[in-house]
């Protein structure tokens, strides 16, 4: 073996130099790591939430379902009219009951409620909904 | 430790010596005190424990001293020296301590040492009593005749010749070079795994990309976006007003108007009853929305979603 002149010095520095470079590149990782990650984090947060409200905001056989509020009254009580992906739905003269269990299965349908008009008359009611999905 | 070095024998007052290859030197008794024991001892980890205190009674400001220790025959040879001593030794004979290898001691080589070596004009060594010394050539027959060394007999250990300018020791220097070593593995270690959950990451976000490749666009994902938070939040909003309007409504109230368009919305309650209507009164705003109109048997409600 060469006898070098600080040898151990050599030897000590370039150990210095290994683990000072190894850091630098942990640091370098991390930095880097964190930033990708971040960035991710944030576009798999973003897709998750598209997902979601897409799934939520269109769903699939959303007219199966809204069919079921004719069966809540008697059908000449509705007038129906259903176009494409909206629809526009009156029943009248329906008692409290009935509007009632209307208003229910509507919030549970995520439909797009565009309009609600609610009429009162001697203690019956008429009720429009306009909606799309 | 090889056996074809080349060996130059140092002592006091030797001529310059030029040579640019490596060598080894060896020392003569000039430059040591040496002391022969027997001791009850087997191991040389043993003999080392206790080297410093047998030159108890001979030398003074121990810290100056190397040792030496090793078996010959039966006895331990103990060998004190200093490392600065032997530096300017070599420097008076010209000798460039970074030529040098190693460092070994006449008396290892005192069964191949079989006539006296000279060393000057007036010294010489020779093997008295099985032990290397400096005897005056004055007290020698005339026809003597003085042999070199052998460079045949290379002794199998020897001591590393620790430059004077060397600030670290060999073993501070390995033992720091480990440990750095150690830290330096961990943290390429921990480099990696970041850049690995990073990946793990970006292998998630593709998997959902896969499954919905209209998504890929970070444009086309934002539009989407902002067109369902709007949906999200003004439908939360009419359902809410709903549930929150429901809970108002009973046997005495009743509801005669309600309209929500847009974000706009409108509600007449009745109730035959003052009290209760100053009840639903208070339940309204507690409920952060707005009364508009009160009359004796009606209640008019109005706000933005």
């Amino acid at each position: 073996m060469m006898n070098i002149r600080y040898k151990n010095e050599l030897i000590l520095v370039a150990s210095i130099i290994f683990v000072l470079s190894s850091y630098i590149f942990k640091y370098k990782s991390f930095e880097s790591s964190q930033e990708l990650l971040h960035q991710k984090q944030k576009e798999f947060v973003q897709l998750q939430e598209v997902v979601a409200l897409q799934k939520i905001w269109s769903p699939q056989k959303i007219s199966k379902k809204l069919e079921s509020l004719k069966h809540i009254v008697p059908s000449k009580q509705i007038r129906w009219d259903k176009r494409g992906k909206k629809l526009t739905v009156k029943f009248k003269d329906i008692d409290s009951l009935q509007l009632n269990r209307i208003l229910n299965k509507i919030l549970n349908i995520a439909i797009q409620i565009e309009q609600i008009d609610i009429s009162k008359q001697n203690d019956k009611y008429t009720m429009e909904l306009k909606c799309k999905w | 430790m090889g056996n074809s070095k080349e060996l130059i024998l140092v002592y006091k007052g030797m001529p310059k010596v030029s040579l640019e290859d490596r060598f080894s030197i060896v020392l003569t008794p000039q430059n040591y005190i040496l002391k022969k024991e027997k001791l009850p001892i087997k191991q040389e980890y043993q003999s080392k424990k206790i080297v410093s205190s047998i030159f108890d009674n001979f030398i003074e400001n121990k810290d100056e001293y190397s040792f030496f220790v090793y078996k010959e025959e039966e006895e331990w040879i103990f060998i004190a020296y200093k490392q600065q001593e032997v530096m300017d030794l070599l420097e008076e004979a010209g000798i460039p301590s970074s030529n040098v290898d190693e460092i070994f001691f006449a008396q290892q080589m005192v069964s191949s040492i079989s006539k006296p070596i000279s060393l000057g004009d007036d010294s010489a060594m020779a093997v008295i009593n099985g032990i290397a010394t400096i005897v005056p050539k004055s007290i020698l027959p005339k026809d003597t005749v003085y042999e070199n060394i052998l460079e045949d007999t290379v002794p199998k250990k020897s001591v590393p010749l620790s430059s004077e300018s060397s600030f670290v020791t060999k073993k501070t220097a390995i033992i720091l070079s480990i440990t750095f070593s150690i830290f330096a593995i961990l943290f390429i270690m921990e480099g990696i795994r970041y850049t690995k959950s990073s990946q793990q990451k970006s292998d998630k976000v593709q998997e959902i990309i896969q499954l919905y490749p209209s998504l890929q666009s970070s444009y086309k994902r934002e539009s989407i976006l902002s067109k369902y938070s709007r949906i999200d939040k003004e439908q939360r909003s009419k359902r809410e007003l709903i549930k929150k309007l429901s809970k108002l409504i009973n046997q005495k109230v009743k509801i005669e108007k309600f309209y929500v368009k847009r974000n706009q919305y409108m509600v007449i309650l009745s109730t035959p009853n003052q009290n209760i209507l100053r009840d639903i009164k208070q339940k309204v705003e507690s409920n952060k929305m707005k009364v508009s109109d009160i009359s004796s048997n009606k209640l008019t409600i109005k706000g933005h979603l």
